[in-house]
């Protein structure tokens, strides 16, 4: 299969600055065709529909399933898991398809979700397990510290709270808490980070 | 003179006299060899898209575009309010160059060991 997104110059950057562009890319793509409608057929499609859409090229124009299946003469379902499959070995395109799934828990397309991956890449820091998870959904800015800070204090030193937090301010805003409050930011996987407390 | 120096602004079309007196004394501070940022909250938070600021002009001072674009070019930040920014249903994929999305945390770590902050 010929993904045009293998060809796109940005992934041949595989320093950390590089990945995180890619993946606000790829969430910048994913939240502008929030709703958005086929370009081929104008039928509804979903988040997952979105990503693949942008693996096989089209980013600017999202398609759905079966019109991509058509516009590439494959079979939807292969196609879709054939795609599902590369998707597991992109961090960015993963990170989306995290995202998609957060967003869009039961897809009307019913898009099989991919398992963990095998192997990460090597330069990818492997995640800790956390000792709390807490999915903050949409919450940001106060609302989401003051909560975060309760939920920290309630950990013993060194342990580590997971978060999901979807807010568009938490790539930024996250790590700069953690500077300000010396807890530790020991992953940043946006929309999840691992935060370890601080001692005392 | 090293140092910061940050402009809140909470105004946009609803105010173009302050929205464009904010750039105007952030592209100062940003001259006078400041590490500047601006801060765009509740309304201000329009200004973060590309286009909005187009037909904005003031008399009596340079058109709004202009005084951003100058901004940008002299290294000045832009620091967009996520709530406010999410209440308005706004596009990430349109914003201005320089400009960041950010939480609370990130504006109380810029203003931090008493860098001085202005509010249009």
């Amino acid at each position: 299969m010929d993904y045009s997104f293998e060809r796109d110059p940005s992934t041949a950057d595989m320093s950390p600055s590089g990945l995180a562009r890619r993946i606000a890319d790829i969430l910048q793509t994913l939240h502008r065709f929030d709703g958005a409608r086929c370009a081929d057929c104008g039928g509804p499609f979903c988040r997952h529909e979105t990503l693949m859409s942008l693996v096989l090229g089209y980013k600017d124009a999202p398609r759905c399933l079966p019109c991509l299946a058509r516009a590439v003469s494959r079979d939807p379902d292969t196609l879709g898991a054939e795609i599902c499959a590369y998707i597991l070995t992109k961090e960015c395109l993963h990170v989306g398809w995290k995202w998609a799934q957060l967003r869009e828990p039961q897809c009307p397309r019913q898009i099989r979700t991919p398992a963990p991956p095998q192997a990460d890449p090597p330069a990818a820091p492997e995640a800790p397990s956390p000792d709390a998870t807490w999915n903050a959904g949409d919450t940001g800015c106060g609302e989401l510290l003051l909560e975060l800070r309760t939920r920290m204090l309630s950990l013993h030193p060194m342990q580590v709270l997971k978060i999901t937090a979807l807010d568009p301010g938490a790539p930024e805003d996250l790590p700069a808490w953690c500077r300000l409050t010396g807890h530790r930011l020991v992953l940043a996987r946006h929309p999840d980070y691992w935060i370890q407390r601080k001692e005392e | 003179m090293a140092g910061r120096f940050c402009v809140s602004l909470t105004s946009a079309k609803n105010n173009p006299d302050a929205s464009t007196v904010a750039f105007v004394v952030a592209n100062a501070a940003a001259a006078s060899a400041k590490e500047t940022l601006v801060f765009l909250s509740t309304e201000g938070v329009r200004l973060s898209q590309k286009g909005y600021a187009d037909d904005i002009r003031e008399e009596g001072f340079a058109p709004l575009k202009e005084l951003m674009d100058n901004f940008a070019k002299a290294g000045g930040k832009v620091y967009v309010c996520s709530p406010c920014f999410k209440k308005r249903k706004l596009d990430e994929a349109n914003l201005i160059p320089g400009a960041t999305i950010v939480g609370g945390a990130k504006l109380v770590e810029f203003l931090g060991d008493g860098t001085p902050c202005i509010t249009y």
